[in-house]
């Protein structure tokens, strides 16, 4: 501890030490251009080579600065464009400079500690770059949408087709069983949220147990389908994610590195003339995938109904006589068919002052994204400003700040035990029977062919589903240039930033539909859950970095320290028994109340060198994050988390070779201890009015360690023919010790699962990304990317025998179907299913068996591709994003409905549906499915009005108009039987994502955009 | 400068605050002990996970269904059937794995009480009251659990929450069960010898509603009628019968009725400890036994004697939502459009239980006589029915006690299964109706007990043979 303070304090000593002398020097003046054209570059930035001395030129492309008599080199660099060095002559003082595109991204600043960046072309880590063109090419929802296809190593599933989110996002395998398994999200410099909160669906649907204990006992499920809040985001203010993807280069991070980190960065203004950006966007989706029912004929579904009268119906006389013959209904199309109009209305204001001391960047959004059900929707209303303020040479402000709202209706979908979820009731329904047909007083009619008598039209419009979130993200950062010479500058940044958020979700069943007068969710009709969650993320961060520049190498020192606090209180209210049209809880005749407080505080301190010499060909980092939190078994004990990382740029290269770099790097990372695993709880109940303490069922572990994953990665950069390819290759290993693991106990011991330290898991794989522009002239361009990576996941050891995970951590439902087993040997997301038992009877009594299972699968795909292609022919673009995963295993359970809730199965082919099942029955895994598909994931063809007709509409006050047609997931090809093999119902864990539970359908997007820049 | 530098330390100063853990829920180490309230809530909590276990509706349902009483045939959960016939229940499934964990809960919460630092502030007597209760109520979960685990056997827990404990034969747990009863009998009677004749702390009020049982005197009769079940088990083991324990049951049964008068009436036969329920709030803990899809089986309405008042019990199951089955009937007790239901307490252990207990230990002793006279104790009075005359052959006196067992513990809990099982009649047992497998017992293989849990079996590494 005490050497860290000396290691701080000599940094800023070392920071006032003055230079040991000052050079002569003179002025340079320079105007910076695209290559080729007068189109000025603002904003880039220029240095002279082997000093601080440096300077940014203005939104016009004009700059002026000091430079050192004598020949000179001066790099100069702009995110979107190739650097180059130029030489300038002993007596020059003034020089035009003509910037290419970086059209492959290879110049792009990435980031390598909390106050340091390095070039990605020095990058020791394969760190992935998306930009806001690439993230905004077709309309998304939320950013993890976005990044689908275009990140090697990110596996991003979604709960289900439901509007509004629901996605997760895992990256080079999972590095745990228990712990978070999502990758920390940085914006700005705050740590964001990414929390995931039921809405309570369970007290209608049944699934998860349904409602169970009191006070503080779950009242919410894990299967409810809950959306990660990172999703509340607006793709369209991000100018930039940088993706670090393992522990090597998320050791900066500490104990939320592991798992990488998703480094998002908005978008700020610039100095100059205001640009307005105008956005206006329509769309519509529409089912892409429904199952094929079974039709029956009159005569048909007469026999069926004589073989299989529903309640209260002797006969099909009886039957027909009260709901007559209606043919082959779909209700797939009845509920789902709807055409979710859309609409997205977006713009942003960026300017500044002309010296580029004052700026500013707003924008405001309203999104509306219909649904395929009626009722269902997401809405998203944000407004964000940014600011930046230089005052005097040495002191610039910058602050950051977005307050938005969004809106999600989500409808039913997923486990059901009430007979509720639609398809659910549709797995049940025979097609003959009519759910639009209505009484004559206008009400739908009953279902008689499921318990809860549920009409799926009558819910969808009965039953309320809204989440509103409002939420808060800013930040205030101060950067102080203490010191500035030739050769040394020392930079003091401070940054606070806070996350706050309330989410008010409801689930309201009113009391007059058949599904609640049927008794089958609770003897009372009408149910509400109301619940809040509100959080808070706040961290402060203090930084200091020197940097010294010499002839040879230019060495960067800083270190500083960082303050985090996590402050979350969610509680869920439920009702059963209400007034008609009463949503308040304390009304209905039973309620519950639950309350959840989790409360996490860290501290952490960090020092790192980065060296960068040899003609900027050689980068060599060593650092080291020490950090210590409460959630930790010893909160005042420090965990450090190093990391060292050596890149290189061969001198000699081959022929058509413009560049290779040769990269080797090693980091350590933490996965923070989930919150209260140390402690055994009491947990609090009530016995005929008096309360009541009896300990939990699982052990907590007073010493618990926090996980920690070593990754060691290397690979090459190389780029070819003059920019026009580049091929990124990345091999990793990284080794998971000291695993937080809830493993199970004898139960007779009276607790069920233990919390413990132990066991060791690792991760292999291979990422490789080819960037190619085949084709580059003045009226045809195309850019191709393809991606590919994949990754092997291994439990090398556990200090207990091989478990079964707890539900909430991916447990599956049954052997029957396939379900997860952490064992040795193994992957941790290994999917295994039961083949029967040998029972032996003695006597006519049961006296033991043998249990068979096996190994069938992985969760995870074997590899995945994506393969993006743009186009550009004069003014009209074509853009292109087929994302192709092969392999992985989803346990299909919405087959399991559809072929056994209907007597001899609902699906058209019946035969089929029929040996399934009863090959099911036999106990063979029937419904654990290979999950793989390629998907034709964006396609956007654009045409660019031009700057005549842009000024010929608006009176010269337009820049550029540009139209688009696009669209989003509008093709899947794949041989899996259920409606879409992303699905992943229980997608909040580790492992056990890959359930599909009669999820809601997913659907495809197809928008109209007009893009005006003012 | 030297201002700058004074102000970044001092803010790294600030900074650096501690990381003080601050846990927002109860543990054991934030709750004070010592204090009554931390007794009364940790007495709480053990004896509503009881109710929880024993009082939460798969206790009742499930023996139900296994003694072929009892149906639960919706589309929505077909694991009631398969689950039940045919083959015999997964460990792994909620039904092959439940009625296991729970009840150990709630033993470890009954010895927590007795190592908590409240508990030893108490005085000798209130001390020896504690744990004859805690420990009769252990007593009764080896029972219950048995009563489902029959011959796969069970864990006798041990005082070392850290310690795996062996499965024991049920002939094992029956005799540490026994001796259990017994040591808690002896603390009885030794708070009674103090003075103390009540409990130092107050228990739901179910346990008031037949007879207040947090008095020491009541609880030696509820410790005795334990200790005659157990006998009972004992020398009924189909398996190993233990002769001895026919007479000892008879003596600990006559103990447990010794308040008994001559001729005993219904609130004689409900005396004992109850659950309660409080279906509304802020409890909101309704009988679980109210349900649409609980039904009785055709064989269970058509085998009612003719008079027997107790038909008043099964309702014809009205506007059903069931697939397959438009003649259903339930019993009234699961009828969920009755709101009392919600509140209708369900025993925990009667005194009409004691009496048919009594009646297996008279039959095993051959003295039809007084079997007689205690199976007419609930033929009468629960029945309504006529007095049988004194059985002549043991056929028959088991055929009217089984009958006893059916009509009065219909979803009470597995009393009639316990019955069946010892007599060797569960295979008389079938059932043959819509929705279910059949007919006849060719199709209807009989479940005779649930399994020992998969993560028991996980726990031992698949070696789950029982030990002496």
């Amino acid at each position: 501890m005490k050497s860290l303070w000396r290691l701080l304090v000599m940094a800023v000593l070392l920071a006032v030490i003055p230079s040991l002398g000052r050079a002569q020097t003179r002025r340079v003046a320079g105007h910076i251009t695209v290559q080729g054209s007068t189109e000025p570059v603002g904003g880039a930035t220029i240095q002279v080579v082997g000093t601080t001395l440096g300077t940014v030129a203005d939104a016009d492309g004009h700059f002026g600065m000091t430079v050192p008599t004598g020949a000179q080199q001066l790099r100069v660099r702009r995110i979107g464009f190739q650097a180059k060095l130029i030489a300038i002559t002993a007596g020059a003082t003034g020089l035009d400079v003509g910037m290419i595109r970086d059209v492959l991204e290879l110049e792009a600043q990435v980031i390598t500690g909390q106050a340091t960046t390095v070039s990605r072309a020095n990058a020791a880590n394969a760190v992935a770059v998306v930009n806001t063109e690439q993230l905004n090419r077709v309309p998304q929802q939320t950013i993890e949408n976005a990044l689908q296809g275009k990140v090697p190593g990110a596996v991003i599933t979604q709960n289900s087709g439901a509007p509004g989110g629901g996605i997760q996002l895992q990256l080079r395998g999972t590095n745990t069983v228990n712990g978070n398994y999502q990758p920390l999200y940085v914006i700005d410099g705050v740590v964001a949220n990414n929390d995931a909160y039921s809405n309570g669906l369970n007290a209608v649907s049944g699934a998860g147990g349904g409602i169970t204990g009191q006070q503080g006992a779950q009242v919410t499920s894990y299967q409810d389908q809950q959306v990660n809040r990172i999703a509340d985001l607006n793709p369209e203010d991000i100018e930039t994610i940088e993706v670090l993807k393992g522990a090597s280069a998320g050791a900066i991070y500490g104990s939320r590195g592991a798992n990488g980190v998703v480094i998002i960065t908005t978008k700020r203004g610039h100095g100059g003339k205001a640009s307005l950006d105008f956005v206006q966007r329509f769309g519509a989706s529409a089912i892409s995938h429904t199952m094929q029912l079974r039709c029956f004929t009159q005569t048909q579904a007469s026999a069926f109904i004589d073989a299989n009268p529903p309640a209260g119906f002797k006969g099909s006389a009886d039957y027909f006589a009260a709901y007559p013959y209606a043919g082959c209904t779909d209700p797939q199309q009845q509920l789902y068919g709807n055409n979710g109009f859309s609409y997205e209305t977006a713009a942003s204001l960026r300017g500044g002052t002309v010296d580029g001391n004052s700026t500013y960047f707003a924008s405001a959004s309203l999104k509306h994204d219909g649904a395929i059900a009626p009722q269902d929707g997401y809405d998203k209303q944000s407004l964000r400003v940014n600011l930046t303020q230089q005052l005097g040479a040495r002191l610039n402000f910058r602050t950051n700040s977005e307050v938005l709202h969004t809106l999600t209706k989500r409808g039913i979908s997923g486990n059901d035990n009430n007979a509720v979820n639609p398809l659910d009731v549709i797995s049940a329904t025979p097609t003959f029977y009519d759910f639009s047909r209505k009484h004559t007083n206008g009400q739908y009619q009953l279902n008689p062919f499921v318990g809860s008598t549920a009409n799926i039209l009558q819910d969808q419009y009965a039953i309320q589903t809204p989440e509103n979130v409002y939420r808060l993200i800013g930040s205030a950062q101060a950067n102080w240039s203490v010191l500035a010479s030739e050769r040394q500058t020392v930079d003091l940044q401070l940054l606070g930033g806070i996350d706050h958020y309330g989410d008010a979700s409801q689930v309201y069943s009113p009391p007059s539909t058949y599904l609640e007068q049927s008794g089958i969710i609770s003897p009372y009709a009408g149910n509400v859950v109301n619940n809040n969650a509100n959080v808070t993320n706040a961290n402060l961060n203090l930084s200091v970095a020197h940097k010294l520049a010499i002839s040879f190498l230019t060495a960067t020192t800083s270190g500083g320290l960082r303050q985090e606090r996590v402050q979350t209180d969610f509680v869920t209210a439920v009702g059963q028994g209400l007034f008609p049209g009463v949503t308040n809880f304390a009304t209905a005749v039973q309620t519950q109340l639950a309350e959840g407080q989790q409360l996490n505080k860290t501290l952490s301190y960090y020092a790192q060198e980065e060296i960068l010499a040899l003609n900027e060909r050689l980068l060599l980092t060593a650092a080291v994050n020490a950090e210590r939190s409460s959630t930790n078994g010893n909160p005042s004990a420090f965990y450090s988390f190093p990391k060292f990382s050596v890149s290189y740029r061969l001198p000699w290269l081959p022929p058509a070779t413009d560049n290779f770099k040769l990269r080797l790097a090693y980091g350590k990372a933490g996965n923070r201890v989930p919150v209260d695993y140390k402690y055994t709880y009491l947990t609090a109940l009530l016995e005929n009015g008096v309360n009541g303490l009896r300990q939990d069922v699982q052990v907590g572990l007073p010493g618990i360690r926090p996980e920690q994953t070593a990754e060691i990665e290397g690979g090459f950069d190389a780029t070819f023919f003059g920019g026009r390819a580049g091929l990124e290759f990345t091999q990793y290993h990284k080794k998971t010790t000291d695993l937080v693991l809830t493993v199970g106990l004898s139960p007779s011991t009276g607790f069920t699962r233990q919390v413990i330290n132990g066991g060791a898991l690792q991760n292999t794989g291979t990422e490789v990304g080819l960037n190619l522009i085949p084709i580059q002239k003045a009226q045809f361009s195309w850019t191709s990317n393809v991606t590919f990576s994949k990754n092997r996941n291994q439990v090398l050891s556990l200090p207990v025998p091989a478990f079964t995970p707890t539900a909430a951590a991916g447990a599956g439902f049954s052997e029957r179907f396939g379900t997860y087993k952490i064992q040795a040997g193994y992957s941790a997301t290994q999917v295994v299913v039961f083949k029967g038992f040998d029972s032996t009877f003695v006597n006519g009594v049961y006296a033991r068996r043998t249990r068979h299972e096996f190994h069938i699968g992985d969760q995870n795909p074997d590899f995945q591709m994506g393969f993006t292609n743009d186009f550009k022919i004069g003014k009209l673009g074509l853009s292109s994003l087929v994302d192709w995963r092969r392999g992985g295993y989803v346990m299909n359970l919405t087959n399991n409905y559809f072929d056994a809730n209907l007597a001899g199965s609902n699906l058209a082919d019946t035969l089929l549906a029929q040996n399934r099942f009863s090959s099911f029955l036999a106990g063979n895994p029937v419904y654990a499915e290979h999950a793989s598909f390629a998907k034709l994931r964006e396609l956007t063809l654009s045409y660019d009005l031009g700057q005549s007709i842009a000024h010929a509409m608006f009176g010269g006050r337009a820049n550029d108009i540009r139209l688009e047609v696009s669209g989003h997931n509008l093709y899947t090809w794949t041989h899996y039987t259920g409606y879409d093999p992303e699905v992943s119902n229980f997608g909040n864990a580790a492992v056990g994502r890959t359930q599909d539970v009669t999820p809601y359908p997913p659907s495809r997007q197809y928008f109209l955009s007009l893009n005006a820049t003012f | 400068m030297k201002t700058y530098i004074a102000a970044a330390l001092a803010t790294l100063t600030l900074l650096a605050s501690g990381c003080k853990d601050n846990p927002t829920a109860p543990s054991r180490d934030r709750v004070v002990a010592g204090s009554q309230q931390t007794l009364q809530a940790l007495v709480t909590g053990a004896v509503a996970q009881e109710r929880a276990n024993a009082g939460g509706g798969a206790y009742q349902l499930y023996a139900s269904i296994m003694a072929r009483d009892a149906i639960v045939p919706t589309i929505n959960e077909s694991r009631f059937v398969t689950e039940f016939y045919n083959t015999p229940p997964d460990p792994s499934d909620f039904i092959g794995g439940s009625l296991w964990t729970g009840f150990y809960v709630a033993i470890r919460a009954e010895q927590n009480v007795l190592k908590d630092a409240s508990f030893t502030t108490l005085g000798a007597g209130d001390q020896a009251a504690t744990r004859g209760f805690l420990r009769t109520l252990v007593g009764l979960e080896y029972i219950q659990l048995l009563e489902y685990r029959d011959q796969n056997g069970i864990v006798i827990q041990g005082s070392d929450a850290a310690k795996q404990d062996p499965i024991r034969t049920k002939q094992s747990a029956l005799l540490a069960t026994s001796a259990l009863l017994d040591s808690a009998l002896t603390d009885l009677n030794a708070a009674a010898s103090a003075g103390t004749t009540s409990l130092p702390f107050s228990l739901p009020s179910g346990y008031s509603l037949h007879g207040d049982y947090s008095q020491v005197a009541n609880l030696i009769l509820l410790n005795r009628g334990l200790k005659g079940k157990t006998e009972v088990f004992r020398a009924l083991d189909p398996v190993a019968p233990n002769a001895a324990s026919a007479a000892i049951a008879i003596a600990a049964l006559d103990a447990a009725l010794s308040d008994a008068s001559n001729s005993p009436d219904q609130e004689y036969l409900n005396k004992g400890p109850w659950f309660e329920y409080n279906p509304s709030s802020p409890e909101t803990a309704p009988n679980p036994l109210p349900s649409v899809t609980s039904l009785v089986t055709y064989n269970f309405v058509s085998s009612i004697a003719a008079g027997d008042v107790r038909v008043r019990k099964i309702l014809p199951a009205g506007k059903l939502s069931l697939q397959g089955d438009s003649a259903a009937n339930r019993l009234a007790i699961t009828d969920p459009t009755n709101s009392a239901n919600l509140s209708a307490p369900l025993p925990i252990f009667r005194n009409a239980e004691l009496y048919l207990l009594r009646a297996q230990a008279e039959i095993a002793g051959g003295d039809l006589t007084s079997a007689t006279r205690d199976v007419n104790a609930v033929h009468t009075v629960e029945g309504g029915l006529p007095a049988y005359a004194n059985f002549t052959g043991s056929a028959a006196a088991i055929a009217a006690l089984l009958y006893e067992y059916r009509y009065s513990f219909a979803y009470m809990g597995p009393q009639h299964l316990d019955a069946l099982r010892e007599y060797q009649m569960l295979n008389a047992a079938y059932v043959s109706q819509p929705g279910m497998p059949g007919p006849g017992p060719a199709t209807d293989a009989l479940v005779q007990s649930l399994p020992i849990i998969q993560n028991e079996i996980n726990a031992r590494n698949g070696n789950i043979t029982a030990v002496p």
